[in-house]
């Protein structure tokens, strides 16, 4: 989540998405970067939420508090699109209890995908922090590969600015390494003599907290 | 436009329905139908599902007091017990999404299906799932062709596990019942 100086365009920048209702009506509402006083009421929403559920302790990682995480953001960060630019009006208005309505409420899907796009929003708002130096993004690429099956990467806990950079960055150096095989034919026989060969690929950059 | 103003102008009747024959319901059931009725089925709200694992734990611990979720005989119970839950939460009348099949679903389900049909109705909801989620990516024009390749070569069909190959059809049946529903020539060459 951003802090109030992280925010280029201001709480008021908003981006059109549209979604699928359940009854597969598409409908169109607003979503919004949201301010650490936001953030702080998101996390203590989220708490309740995993504690009313069973889950004694609950914190990052745990399946229950993450989509208390999600309902809550969804519930602040998606505005009525028709409401004045100057005085946004949310578009739950019935808040987190309209989401979670046993007869009327969102699915999974619908709540995550509206999570997704609302923090690639705020991803989109603030400006680029520094990237990860080759030391950093080596260090963290034998992280995820010597991570136990099963475990939760590090990758999870980026925010998508950085995992979208990730992401290309390892995507840029295999394509380079494919290509490079094709070029020698099959059998990896060059494999040495070509990753040494290789055009440098910039480091993956943004903010990994 | 917010969300109550939507949602009161939504289409309350089921988006899908299914035909269950008497022979999806328990003998035993003192309300069998003598031919097929027609269910609705529904998305359940996520506000809805964050009940069933806890409905599942019960029961399972009910059963099997002295078991836990190490023990197959639990997890077979809580499997269960989590179908039906979904069974009866995601089945409705089929003008009304909003209303539920049966009074009492969640009681009355276990009583009034027989195992299969209480299976029929949970994949044809994992259906709906994967269908109407805004999340499940459709399949590329590599993708048709690769299962074209597939369904049209009896070796490696056969190849398949027979239980996964039912299941592909199963589903295939429905890729096909949407084809001609939305109009599609249907040729055989």
């Amino acid at each position: 989540m951003a802090r109030y100086s992280q925010i280029k365009k201001g709480t008021r920048a908003r981006r059109t998405v549209s979604f699928p209702m359940m009854d597969g009506t598409v409908i169109e509402c607003d979503v919004v970067p949201l301010l650490s006083d936001a953030e702080a009421e998101i996390l203590a929403g989220a708490r309740s939420f995993a504690k009313a559920r069973g889950v004694e302790n609950p914190g990052d990682g745990d399946p229950i508090y993450e989509l208390g995480r999600w309902v809550h953001t969804v519930a602040r960060g998606c505005v009525d699109k028709d409401s004045p630019a100057d005085a946004p009006q949310p578009f739950f208005d019935g808040g987190v209890e309209q989401i979670l309505d046993p007869v009327d409420g969102l699915d999974r899907d619908r709540i995550a995908l509206l999570f997704v796009e609302q923090e690639h929003w705020q991803d989109a708002c603030a400006p680029s922090p520094k990237g990860l130096s080759a030391g950093e993004y080596l260090a963290e690429v034998l992280a995820h590969a010597e991570a136990p099956e099963h475990a939760t990467l590090p990758f999870a806990r980026w925010r998508p600015v950085m995992q979208s950079s990730f992401v290309r960055t390892m995507a840029a150096q295999l394509s380079t390494l494919l290509k490079l095989k094709s070029l020698h034919g099959s059998d990896g026989a060059d494999e040495e003599r070509s990753s040494a060969t290789s055009p440098p690929v910039s480091m993956p950059r943004g903010d990994r907290s | 436009m917010t969300y109550s103003v939507v949602r009161a102008a939504s289409n309350r009747n089921a988006r899908h329905t299914v035909k269950l024959r008497p022979s999806a319901f328990a003998d035993t059931w003192e309300a069998k139908p003598t031919e097929s009725i027609e269910i609705g089925l529904r998305l359940i709200p996520e506000g809805e599902y964050a009940n069933a694992r806890s409905v599942a734990v019960k029961a399972a611990m009910e059963l099997h007091p002295d078991l836990d979720e190490r023990s197959e005989i639990w997890l077979e119970s809580y499997n269960q017990a989590l179908i039906q839950w979904a069974v009866a939460h995601g089945t409705c009348k089929p003008d009304n999404v909003t209303e539920p099949f049966w009074e009492m679903a969640a009681d009355v389900v276990p009583l009034a299906l027989s195992s299969a049909g209480t299976l029929r109705l949970y994949e044809e909801l994992e259906i709906l799932a994967v269908t109407e989620s805004p999340l499940s990516p459709e399949i590329d024009d590599v993708g048709l062709e690769q299962l074209a390749s597939l369904f049209a070569d009896r070796a490696r069909l056969a190849a398949l596990p027979p239980a996964t190959l039912r299941r592909l059809r199963r589903l295939l049946g429905h890729v096909l019942a949407e084809a001609e529903a939305g109009g599609a020539d249907l040729l055989i060459l």
